[in-house]
């Protein structure tokens, strides 16, 4: 399987470690809402949520039910082991780059 | 959460539903009900967009959805579907634009249909919400008045009445007064000076009764004490600015001064009440206590009542009688229920069925809602049997194609679905120039029906539903006939060319344009009876002269000075060259005149006979409106007599019972004088009515209005220059200016919408029913195509072959023209019939209507005809 994530998997994956026990498809939608320029549909958040927790990024589980009336399980997510271990090789890669970037000239000039 | 609220969620849910799997559709739907519920109560605008999007956004994903695992993109099967669904779209979409001209008349008609049709039901629907938002409309009543023995009905009742009624029914829950400004008031506050039309003065209760809100001030304070008025936030605001209005005082011209004790909210709520300013009742009680508590049977208060319950009608109407002639006593020499009876009006009736006398503004008519209801439901009918009829007959010429597929395989079903989706995709075409062309006409429509509707109340979610479920509707029909036919044909038939054209088929194609051309003929020929009787009514010897009349409605301060003699208005506008002559008057033509109790002297009958006064008339009235005098003469400067005169119509002579009048002398309360003219009877009122018995006193002083009978034909500067000399003689007073003739117009301002209406209805529907002729004429041509050949090569003319034609069609005009003739017939005449003055129907009406539509639908087919047989014959029998 291509374990390679994707920029919107990234999203993902930053949201859920960022909202912690509280991470449902809506929240984690909203997160990106927040931060991002361009938001993903819901519909993209819950297949790509579906892809990370096929690729052993996502763990997730069944709440509890919620106790107003009709009240349901939600899906919660976490992040698993390699989860953690991928958006942190992500971001030490882009790092690399970036100060690579920072020593050249390039950007400064088109500044 | 509100019904539109609940059904988008269930439409969302209903494509969820369809689209996942059940455990997805478990966890998902509900977020996204919470998701819209949240935006829903933070007033988000966006809510049901947002919503749409997430929905389908979550339905089209494909690893989402429930045929995930049926779908692999390596198999045949699905390789195939989609590929076909991607065919099958570029066909459809070569097929329109390859019939560019088809394809736009067939999407334009059903545009037209949809158009006609969004916007009468939108007219009908406004028509429908007066005063329904009002809080337990249906339990209120308003209380008219049923004068005995004339019997005519009056909307107001008498001023104790309705305070006396809530203390002795206990059926009566609440009851609120409500007394109309007849002419206005002006209103003054620094420089401002603004006249007002639409207010009144009102019980304290009357701001609840009717659920007005306020801006600022208490509702169930504002109208206690006197010298309190409440006016609408227009006002306040172009009186006051931006400034809060509460606390203000604004100066009443002439002389009284009040203090603003609220701002109504805007209502949306259309209402047959519609206020500007409120006063207190105590203000108008204020003084007048004594007089205004005796006036049982003077009709001045519209009075409402809300009742426990509906039921409680009956037994308040039953006991009426008894209860008044206690109240009333022994006032009169008659009991009073001999005089006058009183029925309760349900409020939400009151706008579509109420003319009675003293309305506070022209209602609306139930008769127009149910005439305008009925053309539009035609329209859409004829739009989509147009629809299927140029569907259809363009069916025939996709038989090849329909042969290859089977060749190749094609089964059944997806044949039926191509097609069906096909026409699916030409009405959506329909559907988006509908809303396209809404959107052009709602400046039109407004300017037409004389209402004033946002684009949002025209554009909104229920009329886009309605004209998308009617797209649907008429695809699914139009797509059903080529849909079963054409899939139907065995393929070696079908390969030939040859599928069912049986009898019944184009029976039914023949009925259908019968029923297209009766209603066109209806629409054409009902238009011109409205249009007659329209400018009859408008052109008509009314008995004066409505032409050259200016009328100056006075401001109350300077009326108030004009009682002086020499009057220095008239000599100041008689200055001018132009001025033929001026008089001062309480009533012109076009206004309710009052009706009053008249005795002859020296008759037995003392009660006096009711009839119609003219309040105050000076001595030039009957000659600034040229009255004929048929007997006697006019009032005379001169004659010493004239101090107290009349003059009198023939129908008050008749009713008087009086054969020689002039001379005779009339008493009307305290006024009492001779007789000295006879005029020829003229239309005052509408031309609705009889023209009722009217008596003219000469009571020259402060009248109110203006007459003023002119000379030039330049209205711009005559208007100018009366404005001129007013403004000089009474510096900072506001006049308003409006000519006889446009007030006399605006009388038929009900049955001009309508005509208007019929007018844009039946261009419309022969339009339609044109461009279905014209598809059908080209369908038939197309099938006789051999046949043409054939008999061209035997010898036969173009001419001969275009009548040939032509004939089968004209055959199918004759017989809508024979079925249309009477039901219109009937229809005019019960129409024609509300009117005291009428028009007879001509047969000339008729046969116009016939001739138009014979020469629209000969043009339609013509051009086919001619095309067909001009054509090679070697081309025609080449065909197949």
């Amino acid at each position: 399987m291509d374990n390679r994530l994707g920029s919107l998997e990234e999203l993902l994956l930053l949201a859920v470690g960022s909202l912690g026990s509280e991470s449902y498809a809506v929240t984690i939608q909203q997160r990106i809402e927040e931060v991002a320029s361009n938001a993903p549909s819901m519909g993209a958040v819950y297949t790509s949520l579906e892809r990370l927790e096929q690729k052993g990024y996502l763990l997730s589980s069944l709440g509890d039910v919620s106790p107003q009336p009709g009240g349901r399980r939600k899906r919660h997510y976490r992040l698993s082991g390699s989860g953690s271990q991928a958006v942190i090789d992500v971001r030490s890669a882009r790092e690399r780059l970036w100060s690579i970037m920072g020593a050249s000239p390039q950007l400064g000039q088109s500044k | 959460m509100n019904h539109q609220n609940e059904w988008a969620l269930r439409a969302g849910l209903f494509v969820l539903g369809k689209a996942l799997t059940e455990d997805r559709f478990d966890e998902i739907a509900p977020d996204l009900t919470d998701l819209y519920t949240t935006r829903c109560k933070q007033g988000d605008r966006f809510s049901h967009l947002k919503f749409g999007f997430d929905v389908l956004s979550v339905a089209l994903r494909r690893n989402l959805r429930k045929d995930r695992f049926s779908w692999n993109p390596h198999s045949l099967s699905s390789r195939r579907s989609s590929f076909m669904f991607k065919n099958y779209l570029l066909v459809a979409i070569r097929h329109l634009v390859k019939q560019k001209g088809f394809t736009f008349i067939n999407a334009f008609g059903l545009a037209i249909g949809l158009v006609c049709c969004t916007f009468i039901w939108i007219f009908v629907a406004d028509e429908l919400s007066y005063d329904r938002h009002v809080p337990d409309a249906e339990r209120i009543y308003r209380v008219t008045s049923d004068f005995r023995p004339e019997g005519k009905q009056w909307a107001p009742i008498g001023p104790p009445l309705g305070p006396a009624m809530l203390e002795n029914f206990p059926e009566i829950e609440d009851m609120v007064r409500f007394f109309p400004s007849e002419s206005g008031v002006v209103f003054k506050h620094d420089t401002i000076q603004l006249e007002e039309k639409n207010g009144g003065f009102a019980d304290t209760d009357f701001l609840t009764f009717f659920g007005f809100r306020l801006l600022e001030g208490d509702p169930t304070k504002a109208l206690v004490e006197p010298g309190s008025v409440v006016i609408s936030s227009q006002l306040a605001t172009k009186l006051f600015g931006d400034a809060s209005a509460l606390g203000q005082t604004v100066s009443i011209v002439p002389d009284l001064e009040a203090i603003v004790s609220g701002v109504l909210m805007n209502t949306d709520g259309n209402t047959h009440l519609p206020v500007d300013f409120l006063f207190s009742m105590s203000t108008f009680y204020s003084g007048d206590e004594e007089w205004l508590e005796s006036a049982f049977l003077w009709a001045g208060f519209l009075t409402y009542v809300k009742l426990h319950s509906p039921s409680g009608r009956a037994t308040i109407e039953s006991q009426i009688p008894p209860f008044i002639d206690k109240l009333v006593g022994d006032r009169f020499s008659q009991p009073a229920s001999e005089l006058v009876q009183f029925s309760l009006q349900p409020l939400l009736d009151i706008h579509l069925y109420s003319h009675l006398e003293k309305e506070y503004r022209q209602n609306g008519d139930i008769s127009y809602v149910y005439t305008f209801s009925i053309v539009a439901l035609f329209t859409l009918i004829l739009a989509c049997v147009n629809f299927v009829n140029l569907a259809t007959s363009r069916a025939g010429t996709r038989i090849h194609e329909v042969a290859v597929r089977k060749t190749f395989g094609a089964r059944r079903q997806q044949l039926i679905r191509q097609y069906m989706g096909e026409s699916l995709l030409l009405s959506s075409l329909g559907f988006v120039l509908s809303v396209a062309l809404i959107v052009v006409l709602i400046p039109l429509f407004n300017d037409v029906t004389a209402k004033n509707l946002a684009f949002s109340a025209v554009v909104n979610l229920k009329s886009l539903a309605f004209l998308a479920a009617t797209t649907i509707g008429a695809g699914l029909v139009a797509g059903f006939y080529p849909a079963i036919v054409l899939s139907g044909v065995g393929t070696v038939a079908a390969f030939r060319g040859r599928f069912g054209t049986g009898s019944t088929k184009s029976m039914l194609r023949k009925g259908l344009v019968v029923f297209q051309f009766t209603v066109s003929i209806c629409l054409i020929a009902g238009s011109t009876i409205i249009w007659k009787q329209l400018s009859y009514f408008q052109t008509a010897q009314l008995g004066f002269d409505k032409e050259n009349v200016l009328v100056v409605r006075l401001p109350d301060d300077v009326v108030n000075t004009i009682t002086q003699s020499p009057d220095p208005v008239k000599s100041a506008l008689l200055s001018n060259a132009s001025i033929v002559s001026v008089s001062h008057a309480s009533d012109r033509p076009g206004s309710r005149y009052s009706i009053e109790g008249m005795v002859v002297e020296g008759q037995a009958d003392q009660e006096g006979t009711q009839m119609r006064v003219a309040w105050r008339t000076d001595h030039d009235y009957a000659r600034t409106l040229g009255l004929t005098i048929i007997e006697g003469r006019d009032f005379s400067k001169t004659e010493l007599a004239d101090t107290s005169a009349w003059l009198i119509n023939e129908a008050a002579a008749k009713i008087l019972g009086l054969t020689d009048p002039v001379g005779q002398n009339l008493i009307w309360d305290s006024y009492k004088g001779p007789i000295v003219g006879l005029i020829r009877d003229f239309n005052f009122a509408s031309m609705h009515e009889e023209i009722e018995p009217l008596v003219i006193p000469l009571r020259p002083g402060n009248g109110g209005q203006l007459l003023i009978r002119f000379a030039s034909t330049d209205h711009q500067a005559l208007l100018q220059s009366v404005e001129e000399t007013l403004n000089q003689l009474y510096p900072g007073s506001l006049f308003s200016f409006s000519f006889l003739d446009d007030s006399i117009d605006a009388l038929y301002r009900g049955e001009n919408t309508l005509k208007d209406v019929t007018v844009y209805f039946s261009v419309m529907a022969i339009l339609i029913a044109c461009l279905g002729l014209f598809g059908l004429a080209a369908f038939t041509a197309k099938q006789r195509t051999r046949e043409i050949g054939v008999r061209k090569v035997l010898g036969a003319t173009s001419s001969s072959i275009v009548k040939l034609l032509s004939k089968e069609f004209m055959l199918l005009i004759v017989i809508s023209f024979l079925i249309a003739t009477p039901l219109t017939w009937m229809a005019g005449n019960s129409w024609l019939d509300h009117f005291a003055y009428r028009i007879e129907i001509g047969a000339l009406v008729f046969i116009l209507a016939g001739a138009i539509a014979a020469v629209v639908a000969l043009a339609a087919v013509g051009f086919q005809a001619i095309s067909a047989a001009s054509a090679n014959p070697v081309s025609s029998l080449h065909h197949e």
